[in-house]
């Protein structure tokens, strides 16, 4: 072997990977530029609208109501003889808005949203459609990436706000029926350590989240190579993406926010 | 009926913006459709008050935090509070931020400084402006109550090193003793109170026999001036200067007796009741010498009779009359007695060296 081999590995890896960073900036570059193009993506908005955000609602709503009837049971069960059980609206209240609202609907999201823009995306690069819009000089990007971009930041808020309602109300009617709790108790910890900025925060987080989901998702379908096959890869890799950069997103926001 | 893409996206944002908003709104806890009115108040420090607290008043939430900003130069915190219009608080009105329960929550509570006069609020620094004063956080509390606690534990570990089974017997011995002395005190302060009393009658007692003996002794003078224009007043008045000298002792003695007497009141009934005593000797003496000194009035004219006769003899001896007489005034006589005497010395003497001489054989049977 010679010596030069390993330094070539790392040289390559370091190229490659800052290559595929340029890549994606370039892209991300790419889709703002676009935005000058409303009269592309403008008539589609509504659509993916739709698509990404109302006909996202349903699995959102049941995870978030799940989440909360979980975290009311837990909520007591951790307190039982510490701590007034009050406290269990605080704590239902606080962990949908500031956590589990935006990151388990972007997490849910980004399998169904992600997974669908990317498969939708790369389906369109190998049978060559975006080569047809691009060679009958319409911007692909303005025309595919943009208008899905925009809906899933537009909607992505809408979902989460949802779902942390019908967290909190599901964690609501546990408390009052399973926990042996009365509604003042509960709304009396709801409103306890509530803060206006911690929905600002939640809807920070959730706009944030549908512009890396939906950037990922077209990124991967828009760059996908070979066939079927190329088609899976993308998709998985848009939604493990996806969920990396979500998390990655959260610890962010709150180094950079509730500090 | 199939709803555009336009009405479903529009009813779902609509619907997501409501939601947000109220959810939001009801969350603050503020009421609806009601105009608040302002409230501002200073404070050295606001401990770990923050926007969104409630604010009291009386115990009734009537508003809440809204904004807490630096004094200008630091010297202060000032916090802005939503309240409910139309409240009347105390022309004294303060704000005291204080825990509102065990779990870290706060409040900010509007009271009257007459409410709390142990609190030191601070003076508000421009019109408008509530004074305030910030409750000492419960963690600090519970951790002035752990060190109190843990004093409490050393203590009681050394009192329970000290408090032995020996500890405690001492303990009820020195408190029986103690009882037995206290008894023993009351005991001697009822005897010290019959013999203050026994001492008082006798005082009096003393006091009626000295006036008796006074009276008795007026009357003994009264009679001793008559018995002393009839008798002898150079013997009486030498035996009197006697009796003065014999007085003026006693009284010195009870002087020195008397010094003593505050430091010997236990003693003191006993001399009382013997003065007492001595007085009723003193007023029987007085009493039977009465009689006596009456009939001391014949005994001198007796003596005065024996001294004229004996006068008269000495007259007679003076004049060379009788034996004595003439051995006074016959000088002859008088050399003639004094040889024969120193004779008779002689003889004597010489009896006493010789007695064989002048005396033989003596048998008496």
């Amino acid at each position: 072997m010679h010596w030069t081999r390993p330094f070539d590995s790392i040289g390559s890896g370091v190229l490659s990977a800052f290559g595929a960073l340029g890549v994606f900036f370039g892209f991300a570059a790419e889709s703002v530029r676009s935005l000058a193009d409303v009269g592309t993506w403008g008539p589609l908005l509504v659509l993916h609208m739709r698509r990404i955000g109302v006909d996202s609602i349903p699995i959102a709503l049941f995870l978030s109501t799940f989440t909360g009837i979980v975290l009311a049971l837990q909520a007591s069960y951790t307190f039982t003889g510490a701590i007034p059980l009050y406290f269990v609206g605080t704590l239902v209240g606080k962990t949908m808005i500031l956590e589990l609202g935006p990151v388990l609907t972007g997490l849910a999201l980004s399998g169904r949203v992600g997974a669908n823009i990317a498969a939708e995306l790369g389906t369109m690069r190998v049978s060559e459609q975006i080569d047809a819009l691009e060679t009958m000089a319409y911007n692909p990007v303005a025309y595919l990436v943009v208008p899905r971009i925009l809906a899933a930041i537009l909607m992505f808020p809408i979902i989460v706000a949802f779902g942390n309602t019908l967290g909190i109300t599901a964690g609501w009617i546990t408390s009052i029926n399973v926990l042996d709790m009365s509604t003042e108790q509960f709304v009396h910890g709801l409103q306890l350590f509530y803060k206006p900025f911690d929905i600002t925060y939640s809807m920070i987080k959730a706009t944030s989240f549908g512009f890396v989901i939906a950037l990922i998702g077209c990124f991967q379908g828009f760059h996908t190579q070979g066939g079927a096959e190329g088609v899976g890869v993308a998709t998985t890799r848009a939604v493990v993406i996806s969920g990396m950069l979500i998390l990655v997103l959260d610890a962010f926001w709150a180094f950079t926010l509730l500090q | 009926m199939k709803l555009k893409n336009e009405v479903l996206v529009g009813i779902t944002v609509v619907a997501g913006l409501v939601v947000m908003a109220v959810g939001g709104f009801w969350l603050t806890g503020r009421p609806w459709g009601q105009k608040e009115a302002q409230i501002v108040a200073t404070f050295r420090a606001v401990g770990t008050l923050t926007t969104g607290n409630k604010v009291k008043y009386r115990g009734v939430t009537v508003g809440r935090v809204e904004q807490i900003e630096l004094a200008p130069h630091g010297d202060g915190v000032f916090v802005s509070m939503s309240v409910q219009p139309g409240l009347h608080f105390p022309p004294d009105a303060a704000v005291l931020i204080s825990p509102e329960s065990f779990f870290g929550d706060w409040q900010a509570e509007i009271v009257s400084q007459s409410w709390h006069t142990d609190m030191l609020f601070t003076k508000a620094q421009r019109a408008g402006v509530l004074p305030g004063a910030t409750m000492p956080d419960i963690s600090e509390l519970t951790a002035v109550a752990s060190r109190i606690a843990g004093d409490i534990e050393v203590l009681s570990d050394r009192v329970q090193v000290a408090f032995t089974e020996e500890t405690a017997v001492k303990i009820r011995r020195t408190i029986e003793n103690a009882e037995a002395i206290s008894e023993q005190l009351r005991g001697f302060m009822d005897q010290q109170t019959h013999t203050y009393s026994a001492v008082g009658g006798n005082v009096l007692a003393s006091s009626a026999n000295i006036r008796q003996a006074t009276e008795t002794a007026k009357l003994t003078a009264v009679d001793i001036r008559g018995a002393i224009n009839g008798g002898d007043v150079r013997q009486i008045l030498s035996n009197a200067r006697q009796a003065s000298e014999n007085l003026n002792r006693f009284s010195q003695q009870l002087n020195a007796a008397g010094s003593g007497i505050p430091g010997l009141v236990s003693k003191a009934d006993t001399t009382l009741g013997s003065i007492g005593q001595t007085a009723q000797g003193v007023n029987q003496m007085v009493r039977t010498l009465g009689p006596q000194l009456q009939q001391l009035g014949p005994t001198l004219e007796e003596a005065q009779r024996a001294m004229r006769t004996l006068d008269r003899a000495a007259a007679k001896i003076q004049e060379g009359n009788g034996t004595l007489g003439r051995l006074i005034a016959d000088p002859a006589l008088y050399e003639e007695t004094q040889r024969a005497v120193v004779t008779l010395r002689r003889l004597l003497a010489d009896l006493q060296e010789n007695p064989g001489k002048y005396v033989g054989k003596v048998k008496l049977f």
